[in-house]
């Protein structure tokens, strides 16, 4: 049976590939044709080798050093337990809010293009990126709910972290670091709901900003330095803007790299690493203490 | 920790078991040290991590886009000063602290309460010392217990503190129980009259002075001293009850006692905040809440 096709098969016409067309040049110029062929080749090798340098992953060592010499991937330990990744461990909320970040650093720079931070313009800037831009509607309404999204994954991500213990030695500091991000995520959404100069904006600040005023001693120089104002107008809006896009922004980046940098170097908290060793070595109360926790 | 030539072995010895103290079981097979160990214990990031956040990535971004699609961003007209709303609101996650503004003085709700709030959470670590439940859920089975047991408490705790607020009139009935005898307009002495006249006698002794010393009065009891007093006493009430409940309830479980309580508390005051009050901040059933008036 599997003769007769093969058979078969030989008496149909092939469709022409590339080669045949080569195959028939005269000699001279199919010379230059791979002559041609062998210098685009190897200038595409030395590009693509210069971007991405191992090729594509397949050995062990391959993935070690993809994840080595990636400055996005050099994040992560090169191997880690397979406990440590279990989405039921840590249902990835960290690299979720972190994820949302991005987003909204994307979607924020390209509203950016057209929002205007004015009393007389801010609104309508919005409106007009709404109807007029393209995608104006889906970047607006994105740039919302990842804000919405990235606080709930934010506050969801500090209970697992405290449910899971994982604020224990060594990563007693990374924790705090943790609970100044959960800050910030609520400054830089407050920060933003101002922008849509709304009724809703306008109100939903001043009744926040009215708390702030509140504070014991300090209040009306707290909320002066806030709002630049007495009232929320054009300086609240220009400042709580600058603080929304470039600030806030700003300092969460650095305090991300550093959060980041921690857990790298602490590793997960399911897994064994080079510090937990050294805090593991360092340790030398009795085992028992150390199993139960006491003594510390 | 024993430590033979280079290699460290994390094998616990065996542990004599006192009375009264806790020793978690030993760790069923030593941690692995050499890179051979390691190999067969873990994984490789890429491609095993990579992939899941890969797709992680692609999956947030199909819901978002989809329910950015479905659902619009509010916008409503513009901003006008002149124009309040009724009522008023904080955005959502603000609103457990716009819900205590209603219970308390502003400077404790807005100010005081979250500052130690955010303060307290960032110390755990440094109370809670101990290197037992790293990587483990819930640190024990007796964690978990304490987590349900604070979470129903909390529930009760918060809806009976709030329902005792805006049922209970508090503000009125010191107001009447620490006014002066007036017979001009008929009002009776209340029993804590004594307070307001103390208080007038040294602000000026006048009417006004009492006056302003009934307003102070009321402010420092209702607004300030009544909510410290709960918002220390119910904290120490769980754990006491804790303690009775759990014997033998250590820091630790304490801690996620405080914390579940903590959390509990910004959820349900969130919830009322959002969909239990109506104009005038007054309280509704969440499927009668009035709309916003312009």
């Amino acid at each position: 049976m599997a003769r007769s096709v093969r058979s078969l098969g030989d008496k149909v016409p092939r469709f022409p590939r590339p080669g045949d067309l080569l195959n028939k040049l005269p000699g001279g110029m199919r010379r230059r044709v791979d002559t041609a062929a062998a210098l685009g080749k190897r200038t595409w090798e030395d590009v693509s080798g210069s971007i991405v340098r191992n090729g594509w992953p397949t050995s062990v060592r391959g993935r070690s050093l993809a994840v080595m010499n990636s400055v996005f991937l050099h994040l992560h330990p090169i191997r880690t337990r397979p406990d440590a990744i279990k989405m039921t461990y840590t249902f990835g909320l960290g690299g979720i809010s972190f994820f949302l970040f991005l987003v909204l650093t994307l979607t924020g720079v390209l509203l950016m293009f057209y929002y205007v931070p004015s009393v007389d313009m801010a609104w309508q800037s919005l409106r007009d990126i709404q109807a007029l831009q393209p995608f104006g509607y889906l970047m607006r309404n994105m740039h919302r709910w990842a804000a919405h999204g990235m606080v709930i994954t934010v506050f969801l991500h500090m209970c697992r972290v405290f449910y899971t213990g994982s604020f224990r030695a060594p990563r007693q500091f990374n924790w705090v670091i943790g609970v100044v991000l959960l800050f910030l995520t609520f400054f830089l959404s407050y920060t933003g709901y101002l922008l849509p100069w709304d009724q809703l904006a306008l109100w939903a600040v001043t009744v926040g900003v009215n708390m702030v005023g509140a504070t014991p001693f300090l209040g009306d120089f707290i909320k002066f330095l806030l709002i630049g104002d007495f009232v929320v107008g054009q300086n609240a809006l220009i400042r709580f803007y600058t603080l929304h896009v470039v600030g806030l922004p700003l300092v969460m980046s650095l305090l991300l790299a550093v959060h980041f940098w921690r857990i790298r170097k602490d590793g997960f908290s399911r897994g064994l690493t080079f510090t937990s060793r050294i805090v593991e070595r360092a340790d030398n109360r009795p085992a028992g203490a150390r199993a139960a926790g006491q003594g510390k | 920790m024993a430590t033979t030539g280079d290699r460290l072995t994390t094998q616990e010895p065996n542990v004599t078991v006192q009375k009264g103290t806790k020793v978690l079981t030993p760790p069923a097979r030593s941690r692995p040290t050499t890179p051979a160990e390691q190999e067969v214990d873990t994984v490789q990031v890429w491609p095993h991590l990579v992939v899941i956040e890969f797709l992680g990535a692609v999956v947030i971004t199909i819901n978002l886009v989809l329910l950015s699609t479905l659902f619009n961003g509010p916008l409503l007209g513009l901003a006008n000063p002149d124009q309040t709303p009724n009522p008023s609101k904080a955005p959502w996650y603000f609103l457990n602290l716009q819900e205590l503004l209603l219970h308390m003085n502003p400077a404790l709700a807005g100010v005081i309460v979250p500052t130690v709030a955010l303060g307290l959470l960032a110390i755990i670590p440094y109370v809670d010392r101990g290197s037992r439940g790293l990587g483990v859920w819930w640190y024990s089975d007796r964690g978990k217990k304490v987590a349900l047991f604070t979470t129903v408490y909390t529930i009760a705790v918060t809806a009976a503190l709030i329902a005792l607020d805006n049922f209970g009139k508090l503000k009125a009935r010191f107001d009447e129980w620490l006014s002066v005898s007036e017979p001009a307009t008929g009002t009776q002495a209340g029993p804590l009259s004594f307070m307001t006249e103390a208080l007038g006698g040294m602000l000026g002794g006048t009417a006004t002075a009492t006056a302003e010393a009934q307003g102070i009065l009321i402010e420092t009891i209702v607004n300030w001293l009544i909510p410290t007093f709960f918002l220390l006493f119910f904290p120490v009430l769980l754990v006491f009850m804790l303690k009775r409940v759990y014997k033998g309830i250590d820091l630790s479980e304490i801690i996620i006692a405080l914390f579940t309580g903590f959390v509990v508390v910004y959820f349900v005051l969130t919830f009322v905040g959002t969909a239990m009050r109506g104009p005038g901040m007054e309280l509704f059933p969440p499927w009668a809440l009035p709309a916003t008036h312009e």
